[in-house]
């Protein structure tokens, strides 16, 4: 059947008819239902309570004990000398996730985005790997499986974490760089 | 114009094989590539439902609830068509048991208001823009937005649209006949107005 006036003018300029966009949380409802056990996550959250549990019990002992001491909180080096000790293995792990972390904070630097919260749970995972790690370092036998598991969680958790901020902010940048214009569009 | 022709083919090729990759990633439950499937296909479906559903709340639910179905049915695609058409298919389904559910279709046949306007005749003096037909459509009733929303704008022939809203094809041609005199009419309403102000 012949097209009308009409009917040519909607085909010919389909695209610029769509011109709503869907709000951007639209997403999170879709993955969170879509995954319903978001395993990531969990592991994110036990990791943040149990850094800010860790932190409020160690920091009084802290204090009590050391006076002066200063978590060492720098962010993007490789935090401390690993303890290798008989365990190229865990060496080879903490690397691992200490260099994907030291390219994600690469890629959130360049991103321009300014995070204090995600710098604060960054942190205070890493002052509770910390508290682990001196745990360790007491520990004579140097083999406490737990300790060992509980450190490299806590490496890998801090990797995803940051993994998956800067992730979706690269795709939300895309997104608005692609949809922006057509926002606008109107003749 | 052959040429033409073949650059447009390849790119489809090519978007295919893409589109192929994606949708296989996405069968291994890797996160990216449903984000990245979504956005291909958000902004258009999203406007799919506005037009069929006109209000903003209901087309975000219908959306959501049509992407979960994307990906939880997703093993159930078999290539046939694109991955857009079966998308697109899905949301257009859903937007119809919605707007059953709230019992809107159809209901709106009356045709004692609309105008003899003649087929081509004074229409050929409209100007046309896009924003001026989005709000047309918006303005039809319900039973009309749907039909035309599907046949003129999802590109469906009257036998899916039929099949869609659970018709017959000829209800299916006379109803979009109707909606598109009567958008016309709005269009023609609207001008005369903005000349006479």
């Amino acid at each position: 059947m012949k097209k009308d006036k009409l009917e040519q003018f909607i085909d010919d300029n389909r695209e610029d008819l769509d011109q709503e966009l869907p709000p951007l949380n639209l997403w999170g409802e879709i993955d969170s239902a879509i995954h319903p056990k978001p395993i990531k996550k969990k592991r994110i959250i036990a990791g943040r309570a149990a850094a800010s549990i860790a932190l409020l019990v160690v920091a009084g002992w802290f204090f009590l004990d050391n006076g002066t001491t200063k978590a060492p909180l720098h962010l993007n080096t490789a935090p401390v000398e690993l303890i290798s000790e008989n365990n190229p293995e865990f060496q080879e792990i903490t690397e691992f996730y200490s260099n994907k972390i030291n390219n994600n904070m690469g890629r959130l630097t360049s991103l321009n985005h300014h995070d204090p919260e995600l710098y604060r749970d960054l942190r205070q995972m890493e002052a509770y790997y910390d508290t682990l790690r001196m745990e360790w370092s007491k520990n004579p036998h140097k083999s406490d499986e737990q300790l060992i598991n509980a450190m490299i969680e806590n490496y890998r958790s801090r990797s995803m974490l940051l993994e998956n901020v800067v992730d979706r902010l690269e795709d939300k940048q895309h997104y608005y760089s692609r949809a922006q214009p057509a926002l606008f569009h109107h003749k | 114009m052959a040429a033409e022709r073949l650059k447009k083919k390849t790119a489809a090729m090519n978007e295919n094989t893409i589109h192929t990759a994606l949708v296989k990633d996405c069968l291994v439950g890797d996160r990216k590539a449903q984000y990245r499937l979504y956005r291909l296909y958000n902004k258009a479906m999203f406007n799919t439902c506005l037009r069929m559903l006109k209000s903003r709340e209901d087309a975000e639910d219908v959306l959501q609830n049509s992407f979960i179905d994307v990906f939880s049915k997703l093993h159930m695609f078999r290539g046939e068509a694109t991955i857009g058409a079966w998308i697109k298919r899905i949301v257009v389904n859903n937007c119809i048991n919605f707007i059953k559910k709230r019992k809107m279709l159809l209901s709106e046949l009356d045709t004692k208001h609309l105008k003899d306007i003649p087929d081509d005749d004074n229409w050929d003096n409209l100007k046309l823009d896009t924003k001026k037909i989005n709000d047309a459509i918006y303005q039809l009733p319900d039973g009309y937005r749907v039909v035309f929303t599907l046949y003129a704008l999802e590109g469906y022939d009257h036998q899916e649209v039929s099949e869609i809203i659970g018709t017959t094809v000829s209800t299916s041609k006379s109803q979009y006949s109707r909606a598109k005199k009567r958008l016309k009419e709005i269009l023609i309403d609207r001008q005369n107005l903005v000349q006479n102000s």
